[in-house]
């Protein structure tokens, strides 16, 4: 019998529900949903009936307390995500936490301290890394189909309700009454963390080398938005290559969610376009339906439940996790730095190390 | 038929992309002209010479960039209107003393960018308005690699003129990551740089994405590739021109075969339709005055990797 790993699941809100949750259950050989934990006590009731789990707790710290509970997926608005790393790593629990790790680079060094520090195995999930399609993009790459990349893009398009909240049952936590928190300017940056900071790991990945300057260009578009829904990054990679993203958040309800992904080569290039990429739909009377992207987030298919079987794989074989935070941390720096460049309109460069922002008095930000 | 009624006389010069798409919108789609002369297949085109010899009544230039002033000259003193497709100069200097030539000369110089021309971006232009607020455009234009030639001149200017079409808003600030990433040869640096990302920040907070590049392997399906996609809160607006190929396989292999009119066709049209009925031409050398101040900041955005402001009224 294989070990079954017991799980706790902090945040009941629209990943956990439509991702983790899921993805858990499906892992049922090698994962036991332990108790799960929500600041709304509702939502975590609810989670825990529909998923089956013993406990629910408004306080996150007595999951943490509890002995059978080996891994936790911390699944809140990543302005929570350094604390409760924290916490999680100082009670020995092995962590998957969801992306973006955190708005800040020093949060980011400070979670991976702290995760060392405790000796426990720690993951960021960005799960476009899990994501098959992808794989198969950095599988083709890595074979040599295109030759050496050049210059990538990835677009991202999405209807503007998640600044409303989302049209999924649970819905987006709104901390103070009104404005979901993802467009509240106290807790979050917006399109650049949000959601820009998958393609800009995506693209990262892809080209396989550290950035060297960003700039940015953003804008709010929603009445309801504090922070830009609206960005487009250019990034100039240390090896020449050149890599574009624009992610538009806020475009009309029924304009389809898609990705564009263009891989150029030396040799080639790599294309994965959305559109001609559904993987599976239900057609009715009331329109098309992706139930496999669980309703209009296009998280593709097995990503979740492989991010938390790589680490289990990790935390069984005492091997190092397959996505290390080091990679996210980065991926945190180009996002702190597109909303940097975004705000000053200035580029930013990034310090010769591939650190920090390198500001235009000689400093780091 | 009457002497008004006669065919324009047309002669078209220079030996660039164009040179085939408008001959054949002049022979097989334009009835109100013909053909009296060609100089292309890389001779020296003397278009004096040729158009005294031929009668020509009017010139399409279909020369590469760099040859284009020059012929446009050689038709303004032989007093014969030109159409030459944007861009009829590559810098600011060369098109004033273009305009200024031009309306001393009172000849009709229709400078057309083509592609204003792709009917689904002319459709995409009639509706803009249906977007509501506009918030953001992405354009792209590629290339195969093996075509040459300045890529600020030829893809990029183009590209800004659509952008400021259809966002109908002065550009603030610039921003150009440009590289020589796929092509080998002499020079690096921005001056041979075969790609680009742009970005364009308009005063009524539209942003511009831009993507020109040499980017598409050689043995690419297509030659060339336009998207173009305008975001408003009300709707969006996708273009793809150049996706609109039929392809034939057959034991020779796989042929693609565009069915959309060629922009050679609708621009041909208007130029002659502009002679025949003595009005202003819809695109002139002016219109090109608010796209080349834009370019020349992309140039100098590309070179010095930095953010660079379009100060002041840029519009004639
Ligand atoms: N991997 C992906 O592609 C992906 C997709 C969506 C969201 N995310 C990320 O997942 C995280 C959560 O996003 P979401 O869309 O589920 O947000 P959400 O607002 O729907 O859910 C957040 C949940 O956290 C709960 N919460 C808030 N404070 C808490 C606390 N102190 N203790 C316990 N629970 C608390 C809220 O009540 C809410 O239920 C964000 O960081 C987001 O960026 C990742």
């Amino acid at each position: 019998m294989p070990h079954r790993f017991g799980i706790g699941v902090i945040g009941c809100g629209t990943i956990a529900q439509s991702a983790h949750l899921p993805a858990i259950a499906r892992l049922r050989a090698r994962a036991r949903l332990v108790a799960v934990a929500d600041v709304r006590g509702e939502a975590a009731d609810h989670a825990a009936r529909t998923w089956g789990a013993e406990e629910a707790y408004a306080d996150y710290h007595a999951l943490l307390a509890r002995p059978d509970i080996e891994v936790v997926v911390i699944a809140t608005p990543e302005f929570l995500h350094a604390e409760q790393v924290a916490a999680a790593a100082a009670a020995g629990k092995h962590i998957l936490c969801e992306k973006p790790m955190a708005p800040s680079v020093e949060e980011a060094d400070a979670m991976i301290a702290a995760a060392r520090a405790a000796g426990i195995k720690f993951m960021v999930g960005h799960s476009r890394r899990f994501t098959p399609r992808y794989q198969a993009v950095r599988a083709a790459i890595d074979r040599g189909a295109i030759g050496q990349v050049r210059m990538a893009r990835e677009n991202e398009r999405r209807p503007r309700a998640m600044y409303r909240g989302l049209s999924l049952a649970t819905g987006a936590w709104a901390p103070d009454g009104e404005r979901a928190w993802m467009a509240d300017a106290r807790y979050s940056l917006g399109a650049a963390m949000l959601n820009a900071i998958h393609e800009v790991d995506l693209l990262r990945w892809f080209v396989g080398d550290e950035v060297t300057s960003v700039y940015a260009e953003s804008r709010i578009g929603d009445e309801n938005a504090e922070v830009p829904d609206f960005i487009s990054i250019q990034l100039r990679f240390a090896n020449g290559a050149l890599a574009g993203t624009e992610v538009v958040t806020n475009l009309p309800h029924d304009y389809p969610l898609y990705h564009q992904l263009e891989v150029y080569g030396t040799e080639g290039v790599i294309r994965a376009m959305d559109p001609e990429m559904r993987t599976y739909s239900e057609t009715t009377t009331e329109g098309m339906r992706e139930p496999l992207n669980f309703d209009a987030l296009l998280h593709i298919d097995t990503a979740y439940e492989d991010e938390l079987r790589g680490l289990l794989d990790a935390i069984e074989q005492e091997t190092a996790v397959p996505l290390p935070p080091e990679e996210a941390r980065q991926a945190v720096l180009l996002s702190v730095a597109a909303v940097w460049s975004s705000q000053r309109g200035q580029v930013a460069h990034i310090q010769p190390d591939f650190n920090m922002i390198e500001t235009p008095e000689g400093g780091a930000a | 038929m009457s002497a008004t009624d006669q065919p324009l006389r047309v002669a078209v010069l220079g030996d660039g992309p164009l040179t085939r798409p408008m001959l054949d919108a002049l022979t097989d789609r334009t009835p109100g002209a013909h053909v009296v002369a060609v100089a292309a297949e890389g001779s020296t085109p003397n278009p004096s010479a040729i158009t005294r010899a031929m009668g020509a009544e009017a010139v399409c230039i279909a020369a590469p960039v760099a040859d284009r002033a020059g012929l446009i000259v050689t038709a303004l003193e032989a007093g014969i209107p030109v159409c030459c497709p944007a861009p009829a100069a590559g810098d600011l200097s060369t098109l004033d003393s273009l305009i200024l030539r031009a309306a001393d000369a009172g000849v009709m110089v229709y400078a057309p960018n083509p592609l204003r021309h792709w009917l689904p971006l002319a459709t995409m232009h009639e509706r803009r308005r249906n977007i509501g607020t506009p918030l953001a455009l992405f354009a792209a234009h590629r290339t195969t690699r093996a075509i040459t030639g300045d890529l600020f001149t030829d893809l990029a200017l183009p590209l800004i003129d659509v952008a400021l079409w259809l966002v109908e808003a002065e550009v603030e600030r610039v921003q150009v990551m440009a590289e020589r990433l796929f092509s080998h040869g002499p020079g690096d640096g921005p001056d041979s740089a075969d790609a680009a990302l742009i970005l364009l920040r308009f005063a009524n907070g539209v942003v511009a994405t831009l993507e020109v590049a040499r980017s598409l392997p050689d043995n690419f399906p297509q030659a060339e590739e336009v998207n173009v996609e305008f975001l408003g809160r009300d709707a969006v607006l996708r273009a793809n021109p150049t996706n609109q190929a039929i392809t034939v396989t057959s034991a020779s292999g796989t042929m693609r075969e565009d069915w959309l009119p060629h922009p050679a066709v609708s621009i041909i049209e208007t130029f002659v339709e502009t002679i025949r009925t003595g009005a202003t031409a819809p695109q002139s050398l002016l219109d090109a005055r608010w796209v080349l101040p834009v370019l020349e900041k992309v140039r100098l955005a590309a070179t010095t990797g930095e953010m660079v402001r379009v100060g002041g009224a840029l519009r004639r």
